[in-house]
């Protein structure tokens, strides 16, 4: 047999070398694989997707399981430690475990002094008395009370818009309204003072992400030239993003430049007014009544009941197309249950004592400017917000400042431990470690219209002894 | 059953093979307009045919351009392999294997059998071919683009 092939290939070869044309006989064999090819049936090969024992037993052994609750940093262990208990709040004070005395309470965004008002926990009983405590569905679904109807038609009559729309929860308003409108390929132009909140907001639409400079008209514009031009087939829609009054920072955004703008370039701005409506200008209505602005500027205005009305959720005004889009797409609308009937009433209700009274305000101003004045003069700690802010934020002076960002906040959480044996509650700024833009350090103190003189002297006097007392222990 | 492939559905029509071939054709047609003057013409589309197609069927994995809606079925799989759901020596198979070996043969005629063409030529398309091998099929030589 052997010596067949053997001489088969010796044929072949001598086919090859006595060949006066090399060329045809690989054509032939072309040809022939050609025939070979046509003639083969189809057939489905079998792949065994299954590993051998030695590969399975290398795969477990390579596998580490990941910790169900990752390791928290220095920062995380900080925020942690200082759990308070609050066991009970009057509209200025609170008691708190492990605490005899009522404490001055700085810490919550009560700036109407509205937590602790008889008047609305009256209203939030007999709501709760007549339709229990939650709404159990969805507003589409069964969820709609109301009192839901009512507290969005005075809201749009205290906004002067149009119309408004509820949501439950005042966390979720900015961050489903944002992606609510804006889609993937659309453009978004935000500051970088901007909360959290709306960072959550941002990473949910999808869109292009530009930040300007905190404050910085030059820069927004000089964005706002570079994204100027792009093909005109494509509709791309542009949203500026500010905050009335920056949680962050204490400041107020240059909202008539920002209209100038709009004007030459062409784009819609969402105003977060958390902490500015109830606050700012003469009757409350916020940072457009603060500059004497026109309502239709802004297009989109989404702010929560939490802060100045004490109570929860949120609202976004605007055009009734800007509301009727969210009633549909908002997600935080359509698929969270709606407000519970009590916080919508106590909403209604703290909305009426600000519109019979807005001497509260004058009163927050002047509270407000005493403890500027009085902060301002503390060793140690400088003051970065706006006198007119009722977010004050106490920073670390150049002075005092270390290096590390972890060594100014075990500082300042020391002054605000000293300060809780004074009976004085005061906080920290908390962030979200992984923050795009973190604010510096500082102590975040919330000024209430319904504290006395007295109350406040003795605030800053206490914060003040805490500043000697931690600063001359630091030292040694 | 299984839902089309559209990444290789197309593959199947005859009316692309003579598209395909009338490609080819025509790109020949554009080499020899623009360079008349020069002689490895059909040398230059069989590198260029092989190599691009290297790329496209063999090199290239999973579902590149429509929302790969299979799960991850076809992510470990080249176009080549995709074909017919991995059936071997299908008419599609055997078509766009005759169809470099048919180049193969024209250069061969066109360009000789010695020297630097004859390699180009002799390589690409042995390397083409052989990819096309049923007994290559989802095997990863060294383990070289295996993930």
């Amino acid at each position: 047999m052997s010596e067949i092939i053997e001489k088969v290939i010796g044929l072949f070869r001598d086919f090859i070398d006595n060949s006066t044309n090399p060329n045809l006989v690989i054509h032939g064999m072309m040809l022939v694989l050609i025939v070979f090819l046509l003639t083969k049936r189809p057939f489905k090969p079998r792949h065994s997707d299954k590993l051998s024992k030695k590969e399975e037993e290398e795969l477990i052994a390579e596998w580490k399981p990941i910790t169900l609750a990752p390791k928290m940093s220095n920062y995380q262990k900080l925020n942690e430690e200082d759990d308070i208990v609050i066991t009970g709040s009057t509209t200025t004070t609170s008691t708190i475990e492990g605490h005899d005395k009522p404490l001055i309470n700085l810490a919550r965004s009560n700036y109407l002094g509205f937590i602790g008002n008889k008047e609305i926990a009256q209203v939030a009983e007999q709501t709760v008395r007549k339709y229990g405590v939650g709404s159990c569905g969805p507003r589409g679904f069964y969820g709609t009370i109301d009192v839901h109807l009512q507290l969005e038609k005075k809201t749009a009559q205290f906004m002067k818009a149009p119309e408004a729309v509820l949501y439950s929860s005042g966390y979720a308003t900015v961050s489903s309204a944002i992606p609510s409108f804006a889609k993937i390929g659309d453009i978004i132009i935000a500051d970088r003072g901007i909360n959290q909140t709306i960072q959550v907001g941002l990473a949910l639409s999808r869109s292009k992400l530009f930040y300007f400079n905190h404050n910085d008209m030059a820069d927004l514009e000089r964005i706002l030239k570079e994204t100027a031009f792009h093909s005109k087939d494509e509709i791309v829609r542009k949203f500026v993003i500010v905050e009335g009054l920056y949680y962050n920072y204490g400041d107020l955004s240059p909202l008539p430049q920002i209209i100038k703008l709009k004007e030459q370039y062409k784009f819609r701005i969402v105003l977060e007014e958390s902490h500015s409506v109830g606050v700012l200008g003469s009757t409350g209505r916020g940072i457009v009544e603060h500059y004497g602005l026109n309502n239709k500027d802004v297009d989109i205005l989404c702010a929560s009941y939490g802060n100045a009305f004490s109570s929860g959720g949120g609202f976004c005004c605007g055009q009734k197309e800007v509301v009727y889009h969210q009633r549909l797409n908002g997600v935080a609308y359509v698929f969270s249950a709606s407000l519970p009937p009590f916080l919508a009433t106590s909403a209604e209700k703290a909305i009426d004592l600000l519109d019979q009274n807005p001497k509260l305000l004058d009163s927050l101003h002047q509270n407000t400017n005493q403890f500027y004045q009085g902060l301002n003069k503390i060793q140690g700690l400088k003051v970065t917000s706006l006198p007119l802010s009722p977010v004050i934020h106490l920073q670390l002076d150049q002075s005092k400042q270390s290096k590390s960002r972890q060594e100014n906040e075990e500082l300042l959480e020391k002054i605000v431990r000293e300060a809780l044996k004074h009976d004085l509650l005061l906080t920290r700024a908390k962030y979200v470690e992984n923050e795009k833009f973190l604010p510096p350090p500082s102590i975040r103190v919330c000024v209430n219209c319904e504290l006395s003189k007295d109350q406040i002297t003795k605030s800053i006097q206490i914060i003040k002894d805490c500043c000697e007392v931690v600063f001359s222990n630091n030292k040694l | 059953m299984d839902h089309i492939n559209r990444n290789q559905s197309w593959m199947h029509s005859r009316t692309f093979w003579v598209i395909y071939i009338l490609g080819i054709l025509a790109i020949k047609l554009c080499v020899s307009i623009l360079l008349p003057d020069f002689e490895y013409g059909w040398l230059l589309v069989t590198v260029v045919h092989n190599v691009s197609t290297w790329f496209g069927l063999h090199w290239q994995k999973g579902i590149p351009f429509f929302y790969p809606g299979d799960q991850g079925k076809y992510n470990r799989l080249t176009l080549w392999e995709q074909i017919d759901h991995g059936q071997q020596y299908t008419s599609t198979r055997k078509f766009f294997t005759i169809v470099p070996i048919v180049l193969f043969m024209i250069t061969l005629h066109s360009s000789g059998y010695k020297g630097i063409p004859f390699y180009l030529n002799a390589i690409s398309s042995f390397i083409v071919i052989i990819s096309k091998m049923p007994s290559l099929d989802r095997v990863r030589i060294f383990g070289i683009n295996k993930y």
